[in-house]
């Protein structure tokens, strides 16, 4: 009885994966426009007989975890920062910028070769970028811009309404880097790695704002949105006044999607969005590597590239530079901190306000 | 034979899990264990406290009538996620609650900000946690009261001029509290080890322990050290259990000498027992509406009543991804609830000979021990893109000491006399065991597999983590969408996830006329 069934399971999900080209592809999915791509994508890949498989994480370090330990099905990843760091330390990236057609239009412009301060070195291929700024309605910051005192000037005239998601949530941990910033005098040097400098002198100027700023946010900061969509959700209700996001066009892509009220815009915090990329990369243990370079191939062609820019759609810029691209412009760019800040950060927040 | 296949059923089930288990605990490579002392306060006090509270709220609802089975069918069959988000569309400060209120005065025309269930809080997370379990607990009592000639007691009293109140709480509570000791444990290790609904609704500096290990994890610059807390959750497990066990001990000797006092009091509870059945019913079916109407809606915010826009072909566009999902959860849930439930059969049966009537603590054993510990030990043992067997067996492991639970009453006082009556007339023991025994308990059966079939659709980290993305069910499709926050889209997999269990239960209802969890005071 219990074969019988075992077997009728197992034909079961047989019939599922029959396609030889199956390419698990692990990525994000908590974003139902990303999701909505990747279902675009699939189907153009189809006509290339590759059967791409999102795997929807809600987390993608659970998957990182998973190929540093050797125990993965994955052939494809989307990362970035810490856990490009991870894998490419544990040497489970194969090496693939140099087989993918479209390199040569990459915009250099935006310095994708450096993955948070972690030279790229061919291990991944940037798919699109991210700047970190905030949502904001109308009436709640006025301009595009806020500084870190200005923030806590109206965090005093409206106590409650601000908050950012935990760190290390990495929303949360670049937040507290945009507000480094902000506070700072000298900023290449979060280029560095933390070993090298002074990190306690120089985030001090950080702390002691966070000190003043946290008896005005959101529940005297007892409590803290647990991620960035959270947040979101609160801030489309009216119970926050800023969200943070990382997608440029985000402000007019979630109006369209009817998840945020229509008057809202977008505010940098400090003088410069902090800006990263989030890249595609094949594990050395992936099964269909041939298959997901043609993944990668085709998610940096034009086409794929200028339909991921749709305002109607994801709404993420593109990686390669795009003759008649009518996406809006980018944020005024300020580089990420080197990899090593973002433990550091993390941590140091953690054992002063958890 | 009924003796091996007992024995069989244990191995696979219990011995084997616990086996698999094993390897990782003694990976324990130490750590400090400082910085999980406030999370390990927070989860026993959320544990005792959501404990006690849904005991004494479910008692007293069943003092005045049964729940009639089928009107806690949507509470039921929503997963817990869904649950704690519906509640929270209603309660929350911008949730709909608020809304009326706005609506009727204006006084608030942005959520209040020291609304008594803010977002994010131990009380939200109690709350939605008692408001979860009060349901399943009320089946418990349920069968378990059908057992005990309750209403002779009652009635026995109430005609030496006790108060109703006063007798259910002192005659027919002692009898029923000892036969509730594991579906309460159940709901205390359920409690402290579960980990989607304090990411949703929980405190979060630092939040409770099984959430703790889970954010940490994933957190590669700790490794080692999230054993402290697995070891910590572990034991927390054992001292719940113990409190469990010693507050009914507790409970029984006050019983005891509150029957000696002469005098009308004390007086439990308030009279109006009713209301929390009430509630429980009109808010499991808010919830149900709510999501329904965020499934339907486009832009919705405060403090709109209605929404801007309706987005109906979020549904009819996100259908054919739904539809292979639902095979998939389908298919696992019923193999593995079948299993589970034959698995179940065979201990009772065994039980039933032996006249053993006690619920056993070893085949209830995996309820006792925190999830999260088990499913990250056989990950270990398996490693990650395990397929079918092994998923199916995952699912079997919790479906099976469901079933025993809610199946052993009606089991193990089987009324042995049907039998002898029908070999008296010429059929065999094992022919009269089918065709008498098992008919006659086909309500049990069946209520026993909705259970277990409901057990096995919302398993997530077994499933999760043992099939690693290549078995996607719903309950995975619909943690990871509503990862995203976007409910409106997580709503469409939610009630479809909740469908599937609704669909078995109303079967039920429909179809078997003698599910009578409720006795004739309905």
């Amino acid at each position: 009885m219990k074969a019988l069934l075992f077997m009728l399971l197992a034909v079961v999900s047989l019939g599922t994966m029959a396609n030889s080209q199956t390419v698990y592809f692990y990525a994000w999915g908590g974003n139902p426009a990303v999701n909505d791509y990747l279902r675009w994508a699939a189907r153009e890949l189809k006509q290339q007989d590759i059967d791409l498989r999102h795997v929807k994480v809600a987390d993608i370090a659970e998957v990182v975890k998973q190929l540093t330990d050797g125990r993965s099905n994955a052939d494809l990843v989307w990362i970035n920062g810490e856990n490009f760091h991870a894998l490419k330390s544990a040497g489970k990236l194969q090496s693939i910028v140099a087989d993918i057609d479209n390199t040569g239009k990459l915009r250099d412009a935006l310095n994708w070769r450096v993955d948070f301060g972690e030279p790229v070195d061919g291990l991944e291929v940037p798919w699109g970028v991210g700047q970190f700024h905030l949502l904001s309605c109308q009436r709640c910051i006025s301009g595009s811009q806020i500084s870190a005192e200005e923030l806590l000037i109206y965090a005093e005239r409206n106590p409650g309404k601000i908050s950012y998601p935990k760190p290390p949530e990495f929303h949360g941990t670049t937040f507290l880097k945009a507000l480094l910033l902000s506070l700072s005098e000298r900023r290449e040097v979060f280029q560095q790695p933390v070993a090298e400098v002074d990190a306690q002198q120089l985030t001090q100027p950080l702390w002691n704002y966070l000190q003043r700023l946290h008896p005005l946010i959101w529940q005297q900061a007892e409590n803290f949105p647990a991620s960035a969509a959270e947040q979101l959700n609160w801030f489309a209700n009216g119970a926050l006044d800023v969200a943070v996001s990382f997608n440029p066009n985000e402000a007019q892509t979630l109006v369209q999607q009817g998840r945020i009220p229509e008057n809202t815009q977008r505010v940098v915090l400090g003088e410069a969005a902090v800006t990263n990329h989030h890249y595609l990369a094949i594990p050395t243990t992936a099964q269909q590597a041939e298959a997901a370079r043609e993944v990668i191939n085709f998610m940096l062609s034009d086409k794929a590239q200028r339909r991921k820019a749709r305002l109607d759609g994801w709404g993420d810029p593109a990686v390669i530079e795009l003759t008649d691209s009518g996406t809006p412009t980018l944020l005024p760019v300020a580089a990420d901190f080197h990899a090593s800040w973002q433990a550091y950060l993390e941590q140091a927040w953690l054992e002063r306000f958890q | 034979m009924v003796r091996a296949f007992s024995v069989i059923a244990q191995l696979l089930l219990v011995a084997l899990p616990l086996l698999l288990v094993m390897p990782s605990l003694f990976q324990f490579s130490g750590g400090s264990i400082q910085p999980w002392l406030e999370p390990l306060f927070s989860s026993l006090l959320l544990t005792i406290t959501t404990t006690l509270l849904a005991a004494y709220l479910a008692l007293q609802a069943a003092q005045y009538s049964l729940v009639r089975f089928s009107r806690l069918t949507a509470i039921l069959s929503l997963p817990h996620v869904a649950f704690a988000v519906g509640l929270m569309f209603l309660l929350s400060p911008s949730g709909y609650l608020v809304r009326i209120i706005e609506a009727v005065t204006g006084w608030l025309p942005s959520p209040p900000v020291g609304w008594p269930l803010p977002e994010k809080s131990m009380v939200t997370l109690t709350l939605v946690l008692v408001a979860k379990e009060v349901p399943f607990l009320l089946l418990m009592i349920a069968a378990q009261l059908r057992q005990l000639p309750y209403q002779r007691w009652l009635l026995q009293a109430q005609s030496l001029g006790w108060s109703r109140s006063r007798s259910w709480w002192l005659i027919v509570v002692p009898a029923l509290l000892p036969r509730l000791k594991f579906p309460l444990a159940a709901i205390a290790i359920y409690t402290v080890s579960v980990v989607d609904i304090p990411l949703l609704v929980g405190p979060n500096t630092p939040g409770v322990l099984a959430m703790v290990i889970f954010e940490q994890q994933y957190q590669f610059n700790q490794a080692g050290s999230i054993m402290v807390g697995v070891g910590l959750l572990i034991a927390a497990g054992v001292l719940l259990l113990a409190f469990n066990a010693a507050s009914i001990r507790m409970f029984l000797r006050f019983s005891q000498r509150q029957r000696r006092v002469k005098t009308k009091s004390p007086r439990f509870g308030w009279t109006a027992g009713i209301s929390v059945r009430s509630v429980l019913v009109v808010v499991s079916w808010l919830v149900l509406a709510l999501l329904l109407l965020h499934s339907i809606a486009g832009g919705w915010f405060y403090p709109d009543l209605v929404p801007n826009n309706w987005q109906w072909q979020r549904w009819v566009k996100e259908w054919p991804y739904i539809q292979p999902l639902l095979w998939t959860s389908f298919w696992l849930a019923v193999v593995s609830a079948l299993l589970g439930l034959i698995a179940a059969v065979a201990v009772l049966e065994w039980q039933r000979q032996r006249q053993q009537r006690q619920l056993k603590v070893w085949p209830l054993l995996m309820l006792l021990i925190p999830q999260l510990v088990l499913v990250l030990g056989w990950q270990q043992s398996f490693g990650q893109g395990s397929q079918g067997p092994a998923l199916v067996w995952s699912h079997t492991v919790f479906c099976f000491p469901y079933a025993y639970l809610v199946l052993h009453g009606a089991w193990v006082n089987y009324d042995e006399r049907w039998l002898y009556q029908a070999q008296s007339l010429g059929y065999s023991y094992w022919q009269s065991w089918w065709r008498i025994l098992l008919p006659m308990l086909k309500a049990p059966l069946l209520m026993a597999f909705a259970v277990a079939f409901s057990v096995s659709i919302a398993q997530y980290l077994p499933t999760q983590w043992l099939a690693g993305g290549t078995l996607p069910t719903l309950t995975t499709e619909t943690v990871s969408i509503a990862a995203g926050g976007d409910w409106r889209l997580a709503s469409v997999y939610a009630l479809m996830q909740a469908a599937l269990p609704m669909l078995v239960l109303l079967g039920l209802i429909f179809f078997v006329d003698d599910i009578r969890l409720t006795d004739a005071a309905d």
